[in-house]
């Protein structure tokens, strides 16, 4: 690395635009909400920058707490998930065969490079009254009737009297569904990265030493993982604490996360500083989750070292 | 005897071929079915001769010939495809700049603007969206201009989330670059800007053509941050799928869906195959 | 080839990074028109920062570098006529060999069909005629070395600096480019100036070396004074294997030093020109290569013996290593040419005498 004064017109050429673009495109904006969200709502997109804390204290009122906690638990639980089904399917990939790797990879990766909307859009066509889940349910329950009526127990109607679908859509399911659906990728690629690093005689190590494979697993592949696993965390929580496509096309009236919150502020409520205090609490839970991250880094460095 | 009992270990799994293991086995294949069922069924669907969309009725176009017909639907396309060609190749640019600039300087203040770059990459999206929103009408950006022109806001969106992602990745690939070909370039009597056109730059080629895959679908795929820069007469793709999908699920939308499905796999397979023949050229 | 005239003068330079790492400390040195020269010493030793100084990549914090006489030490390295092959050799990958060598030359405007007669011609210098379509990674480590040879040669430089040219490559490959290195440049009768941290690889290559340590320059010398004569304990442990032992002087008689040591007993010696005759009680370094040790026979008027015992050996095909226990304690390493007696008698007797003749005993400062 070189200091900038070592060719200084190279530096600036180079340095002046996305940092430019940056601070224009990205900084301003994100002060101005900034800046909003201590001020008073005038007109429709009108504000009197007042540096009140108004907006701060009515999103601490319990029907907005309690729809933030419940965003909150919504994201930890989609990153638990993610992490049980991922964990396994990422240890498959890092050990499959040099040949296969890349295209077992490939098919995981796949669905990332999908359009969202038209993903969230497929899982409304599965899950909904009658949709695919249910359909299959009922000629399952038609099948198995016919089966009882052969058997000579049609009269009893011991499965009802007629097919019940399940309520799949527009419910915390189907919200918690979709955003396992989505976030999955994320969750896997850190984990085969970390697994893919490790070195393999470490796991050979631990069954020589007479460790079976659970114990293997959990005292030596998940600790030497860690750093994949607490990125997967990272970057499945974050996205999921934010989500607002999943719960506006899954979720019904009572599956609303700050996302939805924040969206009708600015589109139908039409109250910006509320919004905007709702989008930077946000974005501190999401700082706070970040600097967690790098506490936790710190932690375990200064572990290593002693 | 001896070569039995050979035989049978070389079948029995290793105890670390993890792969082999069928409880593993059952969670990928799973995993699969779970991320492949949604999708494959949208696009078997979307060739369904019924407008109910459940029970296969015989294979038909005809709604890809509707999608077709559709010009909202069509003007979105070409919307999106517009607004992700002109993102991407800014894009890659000022991402290729940044990790130019972070790669080889030390300047002052250079841990916060590392910080900086990489906020757009993790801030909710629904934070930028409103923040796009706010600023685009608090500068009073005009929202009547001719096309393309009006799909402005909604790039210069797409850019500032896209080329911090398009910089992480060409960086990465910067870290591998073996300081001493720079050298010797300029010890073979090259300027800074000969060095940089023949040798820095074709080494970063891979990472550009990965950032640009990256930034062209980011592009494609963004709903949230348009859905807030987005005006009545700028409306993209997925805005348009969202706005048909609020009420009703119909074989169009799977149509128009299968289209764009297919378009980025072929763009993905097209850019794949690309970085795989400039990285073995390259190293 | 050769001549005292210098084409390269360091000139009192010091590089330091920051303020606390000086890299560099104030070296002079003279390096002449035509000759092999070597930077050795250990790794840390400010040799790989001097040649990057050479070659432009640095620029000396204090002093200056001329070349014929001009100071180029501000000189950007693309300005330079100074080439280097780099110890990672650095071929650009994405550029043929043809390529890879034309690139100096083409940065440099020179006409087409030139450059076609100049690259063949320097690949058939480096004994790669008809590899010029090939990329890179096509290529061993060897032939890729040879690339950047042929890259660096073809521009025709005052000097070609090579750091650690040969460390990459396995010990067979090693020997066999030493020699060809040394062949090639009483060829081209270009300067050379390697920087290693292997001696073996410096004395048998270079005309002239300079052994460096902690960013000083401590001896310049052609490789057999550097060997027999080395002018501080540093060099002498550096170079070769070396026996050190400890003496005092108890007077000095004229030139003549009377010497105590535990190990060799009373010695008498004349002191080396370049060294201040030390004050009586002070203390001194005695140093004899294991191979001016003999093992029994008689000893001559003018020989040291040593009473001891054999505690191990190591056999190394051609020779062998003694190692020699006096009655002080001392571990003394003797080297045995391995004939088909020396071994087996060696073997049997466990206590036995050691010799050196006098004039084998070196005197260090230190």
């Amino acid at each position: 690395m070189d200091s900038w004064r070592r060719s200084p017109l190279f530096f600036w050429i180079i340095g002046l635009p996305p940092v430019g673009w940056l601070a224009i495109f990205f900084l301003l904006p994100l002060s101005l909400i900034w800046l909003i969200s201590f001020g008073e709502k005038q007109g429709i997109v009108d504000v009197a920058l007042t540096w009140t804390l108004d907006n701060y204290a009515r999103a601490m009122e319990s029907i907005y707490l309690e729809i933030l906690l419940k965003s909150i638990v919504m994201a930890v639980a989609i990153t638990v998930i993610c992490l049980v089904v991922a964990f396994p399917v990422a240890l498959l990939i890092s050990f499959a065969p040099r040949r296969v790797k890349p295209w077992l990879l490939l098919l995981i990766v796949l669905p990332f490079w999908t359009n969202l909307l038209i993903r969230t859009y497929a899982l409304i066509a599965v899950l909904r009254v009658r949709g695919y889940i249910n359909f299959s349910l009922e000629w399952l329950w038609t099948q198995a009737n016919a089966a009882l009526s052969f058997a000579g127990l049609g009269q009893y109607q011991l499965l009802g009297a007629r097919f019940e679908p399940l309520e799949l859509l527009y419910n915390n399911f189907a919200v918690a569904f979709g955003l396992v659906y989505v976030f999955l990728p994320f969750m896997v690629l850190p984990l085969y990265a970390a697994l893919e690093r490790l070195d393999r005689s470490m796991i050979e190590a631990s069954l020589d030493l007479g460790a079976g494979q659970v114990r293997t697993f959990f005292s030596v592949v998940v600790p030497m993982a860690a750093s994949g696993i607490v990125s997967g965390v990272i970057i499945t929580f974050i996205p999921a604490l934010g989500s607002f496509l999943q719960p506006e096309l899954l979720g019904g009236t009572d599956s609303q996360l700050i996302a939805n919150v924040i969206e009708r502020q600015f589109k139908s409520a039409n109250d910006w500083p509320f919004g905007a205090a709702l989008s930077f609490i946000l974005m501190y839970l999401t700082f706070f989750a970040l600097a967690l991250r790098s506490l936790l880094a710190k932690g375990k460095s200064a572990m290593e070292a002693a | 005897m001896a070569l039995f009992a050979r035989r049978r270990l070389e079948e029995r799994p290793g105890p670390l071929a993890y792969h082999r293991r069928l409880f593993l086995r059952l969670i990928f294949v799973g995993s699969l079915v779970f991320l492949y069922a949604p999708i494959i069924t949208l696009i078997i669907f979307s060739f369904n001769n019924s407008r109910r969309n459940i029970v296969w009725r015989g294979f038909t176009l005809k709604y890809y010939e509707k999608a077709l017909n559709n010009d909202g639907l069509i003007e979105a396309f070409v919307n999106s495809l517009t607004i992700a060609g002109v993102s991407t190749v800014i894009s890659v640019i000022l991402g290729a700049m940044t990790a130019i600039l972070l790669w080889r300087f030390r300047f002052p203040f250079k841990a916060p603007v590392e910080g900086a770059m990489a906020l757009p990459i993790v801030i909710p999206e629904i934070c930028m969206g409103v923040a796009m929103m706010a600023f685009f009408i608090r500068i009073g950006w005009p929202t009547d201009l001719i096309w393309p022109f009006n799909l402005g806001a909604i790039t210069i969106a797409h850019i500032t989330f896209s080329y911090p992602f398009v910089a992480m990745i060409v960086r990465a690939r910067l870290a591998s670059f073996n300081r001493e070909e720079e050298e010797a370039a300029k010890d073979l009597g090259a300027s800074e800007w000969q060095t940089m056109r023949d040798i820095i730059i074709p080494f970063m080629t891979p990472g550009l053509v990965a950032g640009a895959l990256l930034a062209f679908t980011l592009s494609l795929d963004d709903f949230v941050i348009t859905f807030f820069t987005s005006g009545p007469d700028t409306v993209t793709f997925p805005i348009k799928v969202y706005s048909m999908v609020r009420f009703s699920v119909t074989p169009e939308v799977n149509a128009a869906s299968t289209v764009l499905i297919a378009i980025t796999i072929v763009f993905t397979a097209v850019a794949m195959w690309l970085q795989s023949r400039s990285s073995q050229d390259g190293r | 080839m050769q001549n005292d005239k210098p084409i390269l003068s360091i000139s009192g330079v010091t590089k330091r990074f920051g303020a606390s790492v000086t890299a560099v400390d104030d070296v002079s040195l003279d390096i002449r028109e035509g000759e092999f020269f070597a930077l050795l010493g250990p790794s840390g030793c400010g040799k790989t920062t001097l040649l990057r100084m050479i070659a432009g990549f640095e620029v000396p914090s204090e002093g200056a570098i001329l070349l014929e006489g001009a100071d180029i030490s501000a000189t950007p390295p693309n300005r330079r006529p100074i080439n280097m092959v780099f110890q990672s050799y650095a071929v650009f990958p994405h550029m043929s060999v043809f390529d890879n060598v034309a690139y100096g030359l083409k940065v440099a405007g020179t006409p087409r069909g030139e450059i076609r007669a100049k690259v063949e011609e320097a690949l058939s210098l480096v004994k790669l005629d008809g590899f010029a379509a090939r990329k890179p990674d096509q290529l061993s480590g060897g032939q890729r070395q040879r690339v950047a040879l042929a890259r660096a040669l073809v521009k025709r430089p005052k000097i070609l600096l090579l750091d650690e040219p040969l460390s990459a490559l396995d010990a067979k490959l090693r020997e066999a480019m030493q020699l060809e290195l040394t062949r090639l440049q009483k060829s081209v009768g270009i300067t050379f100036i390697i920087v290693t941290h292997d001696q073996g690889e410096a004395l048998s290559m270079a005309d002239r070396i300079a052994v460096m340590e902690a960013g000083r320059v401590r001896q310049v010398a052609e490789p057999e004074v550097l060997y027999s004569r080395p002018n501080c304990r540093f060099v002498a442990d550096f170079i070769g294997k070396i026996n050190l032992f400890m003496a005092r002087v108890v007077r000095a008689e004229g030139d003549l030093l009377h010497l105590e040591s535990d190990a060799l007993g009373h010695v008498d010696l004349p002191c080396p020109e370049a060294m201040a005759h030390p004050a009586p009680g002070s203390q001194i370094t005695l140093a004899v290569r294991p191979e001016n040790f003999r093992l029994g026979g008689e000893a001559g008027a003018d020989d040291l013996h040593i009473p001891g015992r054999i505690t191990d050996h190591a056999y190394f095909g051609g020779h062998s290593s003694l190692f020699v226990e006096d009655k002080a304690g001392n571990s003394i390493t003797v080297s045995v040419q391995n004939g088909p007696s020396m071994l087996s008698e060696a073997d049997k007797c466990d206590s036995l005498h050691i010799f050196c003749s006098k004039k084998d005993v070196l005197i260090l400062p230190e």
